[in-house]
């Protein structure tokens, strides 16, 4: 007999919550008895932003039980999985179409991997790599997304300076000198010094503000979101009249 | 006044890029004001030398104009004003953010932001000084700087212009603008 009852099963998730831009796994028993024709995987945004048509869950043809796919966007989805099941001449196509609802959280943190307590000089930039992390997790490496930058509460030389106005780079804009990949952030900073710098003391900051750091990517509804991730408190400390 | 040309060196991801700066030798720089009105013209620097074409293949002249037009100018308190003091810098600071006016002077004091190559400015930022009451009304000084970016990265300089406006029956007017001995345009950091 084919009954759509005795095909119920879940979809395990592993890990589960899946971690923002990590691989996960998606997987299904069926139950024995029955022999499968093809497995059909599809996912939708569906976080009431967004609610879009289903998709392919991976590129290519997922008709196995078991789906390796990376989360490179944070949401909530939907994820199915169609089984077909063969069946005998002149009895009625069947398939099972079992669901799960997964939800990935948003970034809204960063670690700071390298480049700090590294000297800047007119022809020594440092380069600062932020790890992006989702509730004091690291993500990636396979995070979506541009990343952002705003810095506010400058001193510079021990006068406030304004904050910026803007988030940069600007939407849609890549940046050679801030931008995201592979789960971090890759931020390049410079200086020139002239002759504040050069009678500012050593061993003083001469440099201190917030650079708060976002996400902005689009979703499959074409809807720009924005995640925070945080800020950070940097300073630059004079070393000597080069650096 | 003894200047020099100085070079700056930007390290960007495509190298270094340069360009010619001001630097003092020692000695006191001179102050400049601009008064509002009639006595505009033999003020500022002379910005045609100040980022003159410093090589690395940078030599096609700089543009020379700031567009203004839709730049906002946003004036805080000093950060360290507190009690009654910090409460008349925020109203100055209120009214001055209202009225957005851009002297002449300040276009001519940042004229080296003008290179569009290199620079883009997003903004103008102030803050209060110091709030002097007059008998014609409030004379406030704010210190201002751009709000830039360089090579498309935010940036901080260490130049500034002061600026005086007049406050009286709720209106702000532009008085004057110095050219402060220690604005270093030479100082400048990219995040």
């Amino acid at each position: 007999m084919f009954g759509r009852d005795a095909c119920a099963r879940s979809i395990l998730v592993n890990p589960s919550p899946p971690i923002l831009g990590s691989t996960a796994t998606y997987s299904i028993q069926a139950p024995s008895g029955w022999q499968i024709s093809s497995y059909s995987w599809q996912y939708r945004w569906d976080d009431g932003a967004c609610v879009s048509s289903w998709l392919p869950l991976t590129s290519g043809n997922p008709t196995t039980a078991t789906q390796y796919i990376t989360e490179p966007w944070p949401g909530t989805f939907d994820v199915r999985c169609t089984i077909n099941y063969v069946v005998p001449p002149n009895y009625t196509q069947q398939q099972t179409v079992v669901a799960t609802a997964v939800t990935i959280a948003p970034p809204n943190g960063v670690r700071i991997l390298s480049g700090l307590n590294t000297p800047t000089s007119v022809n020594n930039g440092i380069w600062i790599v932020f790890q992006l992390q989702s509730n004091g997790v690291d993500c990636g490496p396979y995070c979506a997304g541009q990343a952002r930058e705003l810095l506010t509460n400058k001193i510079f030389h021990g006068k406030s300076a304004p904050n910026d106005t803007q988030w940069t780079p600007p939407a849609g804009q890549s940046s050679t000198v801030f931008y995201a990949g592979s789960g971090r952030i890759n931020d390049y900073k410079t200086t020139t010094h002239g002759a504040v710098f050069q009678s500012w003391p050593s061993g003083s900051n001469y440099y201190t503000r917030t650079q708060n750091i976002r996400m902005l990517f689009t979703d499959a509804c074409g809807n720009q979101r924005i995640y925070s991730r945080g800020s950070v408190n940097l300073a630059n400390q004079k070393v000597d009249n080069n650096n | 006044m003894v200047t020099r040309c100085g070079i700056l060196a930007l390290a960007a991801t495509f190298g270094v890029i340069c360009f010619a700066g001001v630097v003092y030798s020692g000695q006191p720089r001179p102050t400049h004001r601009n008064k509002s009105g009639a006595q505009r013209g033999q003020v500022g620097l002379d910005v045609s030398q100040k980022f003159a074409a410093p090589g690395l293949g940078l030599s096609a002249p700089a543009p020379t104009q700031i567009r203004e037009s839709s730049l906002t100018f946003s004036v805080s308190p000093s950060i360290r004003a507190a009690g009654d003091a910090l409460k008349l810098q925020g109203s100055v600071a209120g009214l001055i953010t209202r009225a957005n006016i851009t002297p002449a002077h300040r276009l001519r004091h940042f004229h080296w932001l003008g290179d569009s190559r290199f620079f883009r400015v997003t903004g103008w930022g102030g803050f209060v000084e110091e709030v002097e009451r007059t008998p014609v009304g409030y004379i406030a000084t704010v210190r201002v700087s751009p709000v830039f970016t360089v090579n498309g990265s935010s940036a901080t300089s260490g130049d500034y212009t002061i600026e005086k406006y007049l406050l009286s029956d709720g209106q702000v007017q532009f008085v004057e603008g110095i050219d402060p001995p220690d604005a270093s345009p030479s100082d400048l950091v990219t995040d």
